[in-house]
């Protein structure tokens, strides 16, 4: 379809995870809407591993789920193995991950794209944009056709001047097959943003008939799961399993003979790579000592023979990949369906766009994913939802969407990259959530409800069977709390490591008597666990609060604050916080900075809080 | 509700008055708590004149409190303003009953910050404010830059990465099992946080060595009874201060004058009652707060009685309790009377030696004493950097791991529960030393496991 000549509200350029998450939320809030991207086939493609979820990362997930996104329900239709993980730990710290077929995943999401009103696909490469007055105005495509456009979301990944490394061999290109895109870097180099350079890579792929099973050890899926999304029954199908097998020293031994021939050694890649996903490579030099790695064969699909090497991701030459690869137990004889490479692209430091995600340089441009230097499909995931959701919302003149860090990963997401500085690509961990006893994948529906109501992306049915449900686990805890047995509430009975409900139900008989379903019940026994935490963590929040309310005036100038220690000086000019709570955020920033900061405001003239 | 906070509103020197402000809900029953004597409610908006207890043992001082209700204080919530003595140990001990009431001292600019908060402050009126608080953190900053290059900041800082550190193994545990990472086993947590707790101990105890105050400067006067400690009071000052006789024990209470010393300094010198073995009640009460006195870390004379055998001299110094031996000078008394001799004389390095009476030796003692209190003055950035503020910090540090302590010997306590506990004793740490950042945990996790699938 041509778009050429067109107007729309909205135009999200790329069509990854932050693409179809943006353009989905703005087109069903009313925005009529355009996506461009390079080839519609691949809308929805999981370029690196075949799963979603994880630690930190199936919280937001969930999240995206409570607010009316999609990544939950495609990975619903699409998984063919999950595993909660941390079961051993406790449910703040557990997550669901998936794995899912590749190709489901893909045509589901276009299926789902192509069907929703107001969202138009476009095949092109946007190469430049067209600003007036500060504004946005339209995009230019490679072919010379123009889309007028009112908002413009950039959710490039990692196409942006990319370079795939094959050992000494180099080609460019984002994704293997698919090629880059220069002039947009060049345009927003021009409208004055600050671009970087980072690197991520990805491990072979092997042909599942040349792998000799009998030397790997089977990993089960979890039998009955209840899947991501809140909104559509527990997925039961005939669940696949995956191996693990371990690199040793003779791998090893393959990959120092070969370090030189590695472009990350070489010096050929100029990006910087991420700490926790790193290469095969990075593994062996950083840790000398250990005698392997652990290495998941991961199936790509039911009907696909690619498997995905989880844990081997590396950059090394062709023939050096086959020679590592055929030492690791039951590889052997492994064929390469396709080797590993690295891709180093461009990206823009996020702290150059607000917690809506528009660019503080040019209005109604909004920037998510990857070109914000993060990392995974779910953190780009949710940018794009959250890109998308305040484009449709900043069109209508409405409030800004912004979710607090104790709100929500997807607000701890957004609040840690506008005062960031990314050196390696940003990822979501729990421990990068201060609340996180409260942020748990488990109350993520009931958690963020107020927020789907307002913004409308749900059915009145969902919302109607989420309320139902947080109504019950409020007025329940609140039983638990009246009624005491022998001088304590039956809350704090059920808060005792190892209590169970069936306990309190048999000293109770009101209790009993409400007949509670086990989704309900499990919900009250853990928010019992952790109440008397939270109790602590809502009066942090509270005492924290009067900091948000002090807010720094757009081009607030910080070098004019008389006291500052040289280091704080330098953070705060370079992030320019919004708030005196972001900036006490702020590595660096003292106490003693804060209440200089905090003076100095009084005798501005402070406004109150401009969001976004 | 505002958390009730505590802290000295008039510089920190010796003054003949302080002012002691407090802010936030339940501060005045605080107060009421530490004047035991008043039976009836202050009155709000009037001077009262209170004894408030600067001392554990029940010791108190005149002073005047005022109470402010809401909303007619300077912050606008419940405050009170009490005007003290002026001596920087009757000052901190004060501000130590408040701290045991629960009251925490105030951070910089917190006074300000609710007073802004309530709308109690114009903008004139905080832009004066601001400039105050300006000069006042800058030499804030100053003096953090000595504890920065001192060993007080070094030792802070060991203790905060020993907690980090123990933050992030246990943080490993949570966010990348799927890595193979596991996390610590509860007994080594248990040591870990002993050992901990322990280090900030050490570092609350080191505190109380430097304690002496550069600019009130006190020596005191020990010996035995009749060895003329009065009398050399009395001398030193050059009026009769202290009563005196020849019968041994004449002084029981402390007396306390002020002595000007070359080249312009003064010292506070305290008559003590004597060291001997009590026979009675009277006896024993003067003694034990002789005692209480020499506890405190102060420089002691100790006058030893040129007329005694040398033999009998020697074995008492030696039979001095060792820190306090530490601490003093011995003095030969009473050279008038001719019977020293040359070798007692040498037996104690100094060599001093003077009689009161005949005023020999006296000059030489008073210089003497200039050059010794300067020596013992306590070097700054050291003890002295160690503020109030930042004491309360460590206890409550302190305090809080030994909670967790407890929790983790009922037996179990969850990694990502155990993490808030100790995030938050660090989080006290870090307003010592002013670093706080997750980024650093999850770089400590980085350096040490091998992570990525």
């Amino acid at each position: 379809m041509s778009a050429e000549g067109s107007f729309f509200d909205v135009v999200v350029v790329g069509g990854g995870h932050a693409g179809c998450e943006a353009a989905s939320a703005a087109a069903r809030m009313g925005a009529k809407t355009c996506l461009v991207t390079l080839d519609t086939g691949t809308v929805g493609a999981l370029s690196c591993n075949p799963a979603i979820g994880g630690i930190g990362k199936g919280q937001l997930t969930r999240e995206i789920d409570a607010l009316g996104g999609l990544q939950a329900r495609i990975t619903d239709q699409a998984a063919v193995h999950y595993r909660m993980l941390n079961t051993s730990k406790g449910e703040a710290v557990q997550s669901l991950r998936a794995q899912v077929d590749k190709d489901i995943y893909a045509r589901s999401m276009q299926k789902r794209l192509v069907a929703t009103p107001g969202l138009t696909l476009v095949a092109g490469s946007v190469e430049d944009l067209q600003v007036s007055g500060g504004r946005v105005e339209a995009v230019l495509l490679a072919d010379g056709s123009r889309i007028t456009a009112a908002r413009v979301i950039l959710t490039n990944g990692t196409f942006l001047r990319a370079l795939m490394h094959t050992g000494e061999s180099t080609a460019e290109g984002g994704r293997i097959g698919e090629g880059a895109v220069t002039g947009l870097s060049v345009a927003l180099e021009r409208l004055g943003f600050e671009s970087g350079r980072l690197k991520t890579g990805t491990p072979p792929r092997l042909d599942f008939e040349s792998i000799d099973l009998s030397r790997t050890t089977i990993q089960h899926p979890d039998q009955e799961p209840d899947g991501f999304s809140a909104f559509l029954p527990p997925p039961r199908r005939d669940w696949m399993v995956c191996w693990i097998t371990r690199t040793n020293d003779a791998t090893h031994e393959v990959i120092r003979k070969n370090l030189h021939r590695s472009p990350m050694y070489s010096g050929v890649i100029e990006g910087i790579g991420p700490r926790y996903c790193p290469s095969i490579e990075d593994k062996v030099v950083r840790f000398p000592n250990r005698d392997g790695h652990t290495v998941h064969l991961e199936r790509e699909g039911i009907d696909s023979r690619s498997v995905y090497v989880n844990g081997i991701s590396t950059s090394l030459p062709a023939d050096a990949q086959e020679e590592l690869v055929r030492q690791i137990p039951g590889l052997e004889k492994a064929r390469f369906l396709r080797h590993g490479y690295a891709v180093e692209y461009d990206f823009f430091p996020p702290h150059q766009i607000r917690k809506t995600f528009e660019s503080r340089a040019v209005n109604g441009l909004y920037l998510a994913g990857q070109i914000c230097g993060t990392s995974g499909y779910e953190e780009a995931a949710a940018q794009g939802f959250l890109a998308g959701v305040n484009a449709a919302l900043n069109l209508a003149d409405g409030p800004p969407f912004i979710l607090r860090r104790d709100e929500a990963y997807m607000g701890v997401l957004a609040d840690d990259l506008v005062r960031c500085d990314p050196r390696e690509p940003y990822r979501m961990f729990t421990s990068r959530a201060e609340y996180r006893l409260m942020l748990r994948h488990d109350n993520a529906d009931l958690r963020l409800h107020d927020h789907a109501r307002s913004l409308g992306l749900l059915t009145e049915a969902e919302l109607e069977r989420v309320l139902q449900e947080k109504e019950k686990v409020q007025s329940t805890l609140e039983t638990l709390r009246r009624i005491r047995i022998g001088g304590k509430d039956l809350l704090s009975i059920l808060r005792r490591p190892g209590a169970t409900f069936d306990e309190v139900e048999a000293a109770s008989p009101e209790v009993a008597g409400l007949s509670l379903d086990e989704r309900i019940r499990e919900r009250v026994r853990v928010d019992a666990r952790y109440e008397t935490y939270i109790e602590r963590q809502l009066e942090e929040v509270r005492r924290l609060k009067d900091l948000e309310e002090w807010c720094f005036a757009d081009g607030f100038d910080f070098d004019k604050v008389p006291g500052l220690r040289g280091e704080a000086r330098e953070k705060l000019v370079r992030l320019r916080p919004l708030t005196l709570g972001d900036a006490r955020r702020i590595a660096g920033v003292s106490p003693a900075d804060l209440s200089l900061l905090m003076v100095f405001l009084s005798g501005e003239k402070h406004r109150r809080k401009e969001l976004g | 509700m505002a958390e009730p906070i505590v802290a000295l509103a008039t510089p920190p020197s010796p003054a003949p008055l302080a002012i002691i402000r407090l802010d936030g809900d339940g501060c005045i029953e605080a107060l009421m708590a530490i004047i035991p004597q008043c039976r009836r409610s202050l009155e709000a908006r009037h001077p009262s004149a209170i004894e408030i207890l600067w001392h554990e043992d029940g010791e108190a001082v005149p002073a005047i409190a005022t109470t402010f209700l809401p909303p007619g204080s300077f912050t606008g919530g419940e405050s009170v303003e009490i005007v003290v003595p002026g001596s920087p140990p009757i000052v901190r001990g004060i501000l130590e009953q408040f701290r045991r009431q629960g009251v925490r001292p105030a951070t910089p600019g917190e006074f300000t910050r609710r007073a802004f908060v309530g709308g109690k402050i114009d903008l004139t009126r905080a832009e004066s404010v601001a400039a105050l608080i300006e000069a006042e953190d800058l030499a804030a900053v100053a003096a953090a830059r000595r504890v920065l290059e001192g060993e007080l900041a070094h030792s802070i800082g060991e203790i905060g990465s020993r907690l980090l550190d123990l933050v992030a193994f246990l943080e490993a545990g949570l966010d990348f099992t799927e890595q193979e990472v596991e996390g610590p086993r509860g007994e080594e947590v248990a040591s870990q946080i002993q050992g901990i707790a322990a280090a900030i101990s050490a570092l609350l105890d080191r505190r109380r060595e430097g304690r002496a105050e550069p600019l009130a400067q006190r020596i005191l006067l020990w010996g035995r009874p009749n060895a003329g400690k009065s009398t050399l009071l009395n001398a030193l000052v050059g009026r009769e201060a202290a009563l005196t006789s020849g019968d041994p024990g004449t002084t029981t209470d402390p007396v306390l004058a002020r002595v000007l010393l070359p080249p312009g300094g003064e010292v506070d010198v305290i008559d003590l009652a004597g060291n001997r073995t009590a026979t009675d009640a009277v006896e024993k009460r003067a003694l034990e707060l002789s005692l209480r006195w020499l506890r405190g870390g102060e420089p002691v004379l100790y006058l030893l009685d040129s007329s005694c055998r040398q033999e009998d001299l020697e074995a008492e110094w030696h039979a001095l309790d060792p820190d306090i031996r530490r601490r003093a000078m011995p003095l030969l008394t009473k050279i008038d009377l001719g019977s020293a001799e040359e070798s007692l004389v040498t037996a104690f390095a100094d060599g001093l030696a003077v009689s009161a009476l005949s005023g020999e030796g006296m000059p030489e003692l008073k210089e003497k004493m200039g050059q010794w209190l300067a020596e013992k003055t306590p070097t700054a950035g050291q003890g002295l950097l160690f503020t109030e503020r930042q004491v309360g910090c460590l206890q409550q540090c302190k305090k809080s791991l030994d909670r967790i302590r407890d929790f983790l010997a009922t037996g179990s306590i969850e990694a990502e529960l155990l993490v808030v506990d100790l995030k938050q004793s660090h989080s006290l740490l870090a307003e010592v030393t002013g670093e706080a950042t997750p980024e650093r945990i999850l770089d400590l996790i980085f350096a040490r496991f091998c992570l990525g699938k």
